[in-house]
């Protein structure tokens, strides 16, 4: 209030710019500066969005230091990347391959096996607002042009699919889901993945073929339970390679630094 | 066996998974009744994508990787 009556004494008004002064809702995503400020730090720093939002102001406040921007709420960040579409899962991608090192570690080992050969299997969960983004009302004959979450009760969906190169989607599953999948849903949708096998054979992490292997990337901690159990029983009929990796959540990597 | 950090961008079931969910968006889009079946959409969405589309989210991943190993290549 202080901010806002010194700025009225000054302005004799309490708009940054009166002519926005109808825009309340929107006025946040329509002020540029903020916006360039929030757009640049995502790109530079995904790292400070995934952290405390004391945090991500005090990065803020480094990175414009001219500007006012200590004072912005979690809502409207969160509301104003909703808007440029940067959802929480497009931020840990970027954060994830921030390094150019560790793409590059990933590259060496995806070249060492064919591509004809590689099964990438992973999931997608249709509660986001990434997947049903056009929603609101709009005028007759006029195009809608609002991007907001669809509050409309939808379940919760996770959609897994295992891909190759030479025949498209090898196997998909959808499920629905309370808070998160269980290694019980993965286990399921590796034993109906087994049913490929004449294509492609499944096996244990160790018994390693160059020409026949199955690669199932994933960070969740779930799957790999999952797939480690159902590989192991695996192991002894077939041959090929299993990749997983313990989920590390960007948050606990970035308290250890 | 140490494996390296995830790399999403690195992976053709992303792409994959962004063409699907296109395809959920224009479902959904078009016809609203959608929301209230969502495994006939899921079903609708993925018997959507065909081989060719995979196949060229496998190219894309080939040619990044290989974008990325060519400054490590000898001379």
């Amino acid at each position: 209030m202080r901010r806002w009556l010194r700025h009225f004494e000054v302005n004799g008004t309490v708009w940054r710019d009166p002519r926005r002064r109808n825009l309340h809702g929107d006025a946040a995503i329509r002020d540029p500066h903020l916006t360039r400020a929030v757009l640049t730090l995502v790109e530079t720093e995904p790292v400070a969005f995934l952290r405390d939002h004391v945090d991500l102001l005090v990065a803020l406040s480094f990175d414009d230091p001219e500007s006012d921007h200590r004072y912005v709420s979690a809502a409207t960040v969160y509301h104003m990347l909703r808007f440029h579409q940067y959802t929480r899962k497009k931020i840990e991608r970027l954060y994830a391959e921030s390094s150019l090192s560790a793409q590059r570690a990933f590259a060496v080992l995806f070249n060492e096996i064919p591509l004809r050969c590689i099964v990438s299997v992973d999931e997608a969960h249709t509660g986001g607002s990434d997947m049903y983004q056009r929603y609101g009302r709009s005028l007759r004959n006029v195009a809608c042009i609002l991007r907001d979450r669809d509050t409309r009760p939808i379940p919760r969906t996770s959609t897994m699919m295992a891909v190759t190169l030479t025949h498209g989607v090898l196997w998909s599953q959808t499920v629905i889901v309370g808070s998160a999948q269980t290694a019980d849903d993965w286990r399921l949708f590796l034993q109906c993945l087994h049913v490929q096998r004449n294509t492609y054979i499944l096996a244990y992490r160790g018994r390693c073929s160059r020409t026949r292997a199955l690669s199932s990337m994933t960070t969740q901690a779930s799957m790999t339970s999952g797939a480690t159990s159902i590989c192991r029983q695996m192991a002894s009929t077939s041959c090929g390679y299993l990749l997983t990796r313990r989920n590390c959540s960007p948050l606990r990597a970035s308290s250890r630094t | 066996m140490r494996l390296p950090p995830y790399s999403p961008k690195l992976q053709p079931i992303e792409g994959v998974f962004s063409d699907l969910k296109k395809h959920v968006r224009s479902l959904v889009y078009e016809d609203g009744r959608y929301l209230n079946k969502t495994f006939h959409l899921m079903a609708a969405a993925v018997g959507m994508l065909t081989a060719e589309q995979v196949a060229g989210h496998f190219s894309r991943v080939s040619l990044q990787v290989a974008e990325l190993l060519a400054p490590m290549a000898p001379a």
